[in-house]
C-alpha cells in the first residue's frame, strides 16, 4: 500500500480481519447461491420424474374410473395400486363428478368405497399440503356416509384454513348435512373480509332452508357484509315471506343494507315492493337510487315509471342509465316514456333518454 | 501539501462509505423482499388446475371489462382479440380502444369481427380525446371495439374506463398474451375480499422462446436471445420477489400496465390515468394509495404470483435501452409528483417503504452506481482507496446480487415451477451470475439516459419495435 492507502480508515490493525471477512463473506454467499441452485435443481430433476409419473397416474386412474363406469368386471381392481393416493384420486374424481350423474356415477362411487377410498379422504382431510385436503373435502361429497359427515363437520368447526372449512361446508351440503345457516354466517363474520366465495353457500343454503335465512336476516347483530349477503341469498329462494324483511331492509340506517334489499326486491318480482322502489328512487345515496331504478325495471311495474322518468335527470350518471335501462324494459309504456323524455327540455333527461332509445335500435 | 492529501482521502472515503452503504441498504431490501416473498407464496399456494378455480371462483366473480389499448396494431390484433375471447371467465367483456391509429387496425378488426356501429351510452367520468366511433362485433357480443382521436395508452384507457360499465376492469396491452384463466387467478382478491381490494396486480413473464398457438403460450421455455434471458431473470426479480413483497405489507407502487385489475369507482374518483406522463400504471397505483390513506379507508392492492400474462421482450440493445430509459422517466416522474407521501405519515408504509425504496432505487440508485463506477476507481488511480478493498466490496455486492437472483429463482421453483426443464433452471443460474457484469452497467446507463430525459422533460415514448406473436417462436428468437 501506498503512504496515502496507510492513511486511510481502512488501514490499522483491524484492516486485515476486515478484508478476510469480506471475502469470506463472498465466498460464502457463492457457496450459498450455489448449493441453494444445486439443491433446487436436483430437486427438479426428482420432481420432473414425478410429475411424468403423476400425469401417467392421473390418467391410468381416469381411465380405470371410464372402465368402471362401462362396468367392465376387473377394472376394480386397475385402481389398486393408487387405492393410498388419495389426492389423485379426490381431483380425478372431482374431474369425473362435473361430467356424470346417474348410474354410472353410483357404479364409480361404490367401486371407490370398495378400495375405502372414502376412508382415505376423511384422512387426508386432516394431513399433508392445503391443496390435496381441500380436493379431499370436495371430494368427500360424494361418499355419504355418517363418518363423512362426522369427518367434514370436525373439519368445518376446528380447521384452520378458512379455504379447507369452506369447501366442508360445501361438501355437508350437497350431502343434505348442511350446518346451519347462522352457523355459517358465524363463519363468515368470524374472518376479516366478506368473502364473496361465501355468497353461493348461502344461497344453496337459503334455498334449501328458507326460514333459516328469514331468521338470520332479523338478527341486528350481523355486520353489513353478512346482511347484504344474506339479503341477496332471499332472493334467490325465491320465497315472498323474504318480502316484508326486505322492504323494511329496505329503509334501513345503512346505505348498503338498504341498495342490496332493493336488489333482492328486484330479483323477487313481486310488485308489492313498489313503495318501497319508489322510495328507495329518491334516496339520498345515489348507489341505493341506482339499485332501486335497476330493480323498477325487473319488477315489471308501470306505476314506477313516472318515478324512473325522473331519475332520468339524475345528478349521477349510473342511476341515470338504470332508470332508462328500466324504462326500455317496461314495454311500450316505458318506451313511450322514454321517447317523450328524449324530446324533453332538459338537456340530461333528454341525453339518457335519446341514448337508451338509440342503443336498443328504438330511435 | 499533507493537509490536502488527508482532505482527498477523507473525500474519497466518504464517496466509497456513501456508495457501498447505499449498496448495502440496497441489498438489505431486497433480502427483506425475499422474505416477505417467499412467505406470501406459502402463505397462498397457487392453485394449479384451471377447472378447480372455475368450481370455487365462478360464481362468485363480478363481471369484468378488459381494456386493450391499440395504436398501430394492424398485424397482431386480430389475433390477440381471439386470444382474448377465448378467456375462461363467467361474465366479461372486451373494450378495443383503437387510439387513432395510423394503419389498418380498424378496419381489420372490422373485417374479422364483422363490426356494426353501436350507440353506447357511457358517462364522460375522465377527460380523453374525442370517441369518434363505438363498434360491436356482430357475432361476439362481448366485443366492443371504440375508435377515437389519438392521446396515447393512458387517454385510451380512460376512453375504455369511460365505456365500460362492469364494477372491475382489466388493463392490458394489446400485444401482450394472458393465460386463459388469468382473470379468474387474478380476481381471487376481489371475491376473497370485496370491501377492501381496490387494485391487483398480476405476475408479466417473457414469452420470447416459448411456443405459441392461437394466441396462447402452451410450451414455456427459455428464450434463445441473450437479452430476453437476462431479462426473464429481471423479471422474475421484479415481479415475484419485489411485487410480491410489497403487496404483502400493502405498500405495492406499481401495477404493470401489461396487466393489471382495478375497481372501476375507485380509479374513477382520481381522475383515471394521469395524461402527460410515460409512467401512468405507477402514477395510477400511488394515487389510489393517497385516495384511500386520505379518505382513511381500509383497502388492498394486491398482487397474483402466477404468470397471468406474457409479453414480448425487447431483442435489440437500442429498443430495450428505449424501452429502460422510459420506464426509469416514469418512476421519477411520479416520485417527483408525490415525493412528499415518502415523509407524511398519513401514508403509512406507502412513504417509507414504498416511495423509500423508489427513492433509494430509481433515484438514488443510478446516481450512486455511476459514481461507484467512475469514482472508486479514480481513487485507486490517484492511490487514494485500496484496490484489495475495492475488489473485496465489489465480490460481496456482486455475491450477493448473485443470491437474491437465486432466491428468486427458488421462490419460482418451489411454489409455480412454469419452467419445464431442469436445465432451464442451471441456464437462468448463469444468467444471474452474467448478468452483473456487463448487463447491470449497461442498464445502468439506460437508468442515466433516462434520468437526463427527465430533465429535459423529454415526453417521447421513442419506438417500441416488436416482432410479434404470430411468427413461429424461433424467428421470434434469432
Amino acid at each position: 500500500m501506498t503512504d496515502a492507502r496507510s492513511a486511510s480508515a481502512w488501514a490499522g490493525g483491524s484492516e486485515v480481519s476486515l478484508l478476510y471477512g469480506l471475502w469470506l463473506s463472498s465466498l460464502v454467499l457463492s457457496a450459498l447461491a450455489l448449493g441453494w441452485m444445486a439443491g433446487l435443481v436436483i430437486a427438479r430433476m426428482t420432481r420432473e420424474k414425478d410429475i411424468t409419473r403423476r400425469e401417467a397416474d392421473r390418467r391410468a386412474v381416469l381411465n380405470a374410473f371410464l372402465a368402471i363406469m362401462s362396468g367392465a368386471g376387473d377394472a376394480t381392481a386397475q385402481l389398486s395400486p393408487y387405492q393410498r393416493r388419495a389426492c389423485l384420486i379426490a381431483e380425478a374424481l372431482l374431474e369425473a363428478m362435473a361430467l356424470i350423474r346417474g348410474p354410472e356415477r353410483e357404479r364409480l362411487i361404490r367401486a371407490l368405497e370398495s378400495l375405502n377410498i372414502d376412508d382415505r379422504l376423511r384422512s387426508r382431510m386432516f394431513t399433508h399440503d392445503p391443496v390435496g385436503r381441500i380436493a379431499s373435502a370436495e371430494a368427500l361429497s360424494a361418499f355419504p356416509s355418517e363418518r363423512t359427515v362426522e369427518a367434514l363437520h370436525r373439519v368445518w368447526r376446528r380447521g384452520r384454513d378458512p379455504a379447507l372449512r369452506l369447501a366442508a361446508i360445501r361438501s355437508l351440503i350437497e350431502l343434505d348435512q348442511a350446518p346451519t345457516f347462522v352457523g355459517v354466517l358465524r363463519e363468515l363474520e368470524r374472518r376479516a373480509a366478506d368473502s364473496l366465495t361465501f355468497l353461493p353457500v348461502l344461497r344453496l343454503l337459503a334455498e334449501r332452508h328458507p326460514e333459516d335465512a328469514l331468521a338470520a336476516f332479523q338478527d341486528r347483530s350481523l355486520s353489513v357484509g353478512a346482511l347484504v349477503m344474506v339479503a341477496s341469498a332471499l332472493a334467490s329462494t325465491g320465497d315472498y315471506r323474504a318480502l316484508p324483511l326486505l322492504i323494511e331492509g329496505a329503509a334501513d340506517t345503512r346505505g348498503e343494507v338498504r341498495a342490496a334489499c332493493l336488489r333482492a326486491l328486484g330479483v323477487l318480482g313481486h310488485p308489492a315492493a313498489e313503495v318501497a322502489l319508489s322510495a328507495g328512487m329518491f334516496d339520498s345515496e345515489w348507489e341505493v337510487r341506482a339499485a332501486a331504478s335497476e330493480a323498477a325495471g325487473r319488477i315489471g311495474s308501470t306505476a314506477v315509471i313516472s318515478d324512473l322518468v325522473r331519475r332520468l335527470e339524475d345528478p349521477v350518471w349510473w342511476v341515470r342509465f338504470r332508470a332508462a335501462e328500466s324504462l326500455a324494459l317496461l314495454g311500450d309504456k316505458g318506451v313511450r316514456s322514454l321517447q317523450v323524455a328524449a324530446t324533453a327540455p332538459v338537456d340530461i333527461m333528454r341525453r339518457a333518454a335519446s341514448l337508451a332509445l338509440a342503443e336498443r335500435g328504438l330511435a | 501539501m499533507e493537509p490536502v492529501l488527508h482532505a482527498l482521502v477523507g473525500f474519497a472515503e466518504l464517496i466509497a462509505l456513501f456508495v457501498i452503504g447505499t449498496g448495502l441498504l440496497q441489498n438489505l431490501i431486497y433480502l427483506i423482499q425475499l422474505g416477505l416473498a417467499g412467505a406470501a407464496l406459502i402463505e397462498a399456494p397457487s392453485t394449479p388446475q384451471a377447472g378447480v378455480l372455475w368450481r370455487r371462483y365462478a360464481e362468485a366473480s363480478p363481471p369484468i371489462t378488459l381494456l386493450a389499448p391499440a395504436y398501430n396494431e394492424a398485424l397482431t390484433i386480430v389475433e390477440s382479440v381471439r386470444s382474448l375471447l377465448s378467456l375462461h371467465y363467467p361474465n366479461f367483456e372486451i373494450i378495443v380502444i383503437n387510439d387513432g391509429s395510423k394503419d389498418e387496425t380498424l378496419a381489420v378488426l372490422t373485417k374479422a369481427f364483422d363490426l356494426k356501429p353501436i350507440q353506447r351510452h357511457f358517462e364522460l367520468a375522465i377527460a380523453h380525446q374525442p370517441i369518434r366511433g363505438v363498434y360491436q362485433a356482430r357475432h361476439q357480443p362481448r366485443l366492443i371495439v371504440v375508435d377515437k382521436e389519438n392521446g396515447g395508452k393512458a387517454d385510451a384507457l380512460n376512453a375504455g374506463i369511460n365505456v365500460s360499465r362492469a364494477p372491475i376492469f382489466c388493463s392490458m396491452d394489446a400485444d401482450s398474451l394472458l393465460e386463459p384463466d388469468a382473470l379468474l387467478r387474478a380476481v381471487r382478491p376481489f371475491v376473497e375480499d370485496p370491501e377492501r381490494t381496490v387494485a391487483v396486480g398480476g405476475t408479466v413473464r417473457i414469452a420470447n422462446g416459448c411456443r405459441i398457438e392461437s394466441g396462447q403460450v402452451v410450451e414455456v421455455r427459455t428464450p434463445r436471445n441473450p437479452l430476453a434471458l437476462l431479462q426473464t431473470v429481471e423479471y422474475l426479480r421484479a415481479f415475484l420477489m419485489a411485487r410480491l413483497a410489497w403487496s404483502r405489507i400493502n405498500a405495492l407502487t406499481i401495477i404493470s400496465g401489461a396487466f393489471g385489475l382495478f375497481r372501476r369507482a375507485n380509479v374513477v374518483e382520481v381522475g383515471g390515468y394521469t395524461h402527460g406522463t410515460v409512467g401512468e400504471d405507477m402514477e395510477l397505483v400511488v394515487k389510489l394509495h393517497k385516495l384511500m390513506r386520505e379518505k382513511k379507508r381500509p383497502y388492498r392492492i394486491g398482487f397474483v404470483p402466477e404468470p397471468v400474462c406474457w409479453t414480448e421482450a425487447p431483442e435489440s440493445l437500442a429498443v430495450l435501452g428505449r424501452q429502460r430509459s422510459r420506464w426509469h422517466r416514469g418512476a421519477l416522474e411520479t416520485f417527483e409528483r408525490h415525493w412528499k407521501v415518502m415523509l407524511n405519515p398519513r401514508y403509512g408504509r406507502v412513504g417509507p417503504v414504498g416511495f423509500g425504496y423508489i427513492f433509494l432505487v430509481d433515484v438514488l440508485g443510478p446516481i450512486v452506481e455511476a459514481l461507484g463506477y467512475l469514482l472508486i476507481p479514480a481513487f485507486w488511480l490517484l492511490g487514494l482507496l485500496s484496490l484489495d478493498y475495492l475488489l473485496a466490496f465489489l465480490a460481496v455486492s456482486f455475491t450477493f446480487g448473485v443470491v437474491i437472483s437465486v432466491g428468486a429463482l427458488a421462490l419460482e421453483e418451489s411454489e409455480l415451477r412454469r419452467f419445464p426443464r431442469a436445465r432451464d433452471l442451471v441456464l437462468l443460474t448463469v444468467v444471474a451470475v452474467l448478468e452483473n457484469f456487463g448487463y447491470r452497467q449497461l442498464n445502468n446507463l439506460w437508468r442515466l439516459r433516462g434520468l437526463w430525459q427527465y430533465l429535459r422533460r423529454s415526453q417521447s415514448w421513442g419506438t417500441m419495435t416488436r416482432k410479434g406473436f404470430a411468427q413461429p417462436a424461433e424467428s421470434t428468437t434469432r
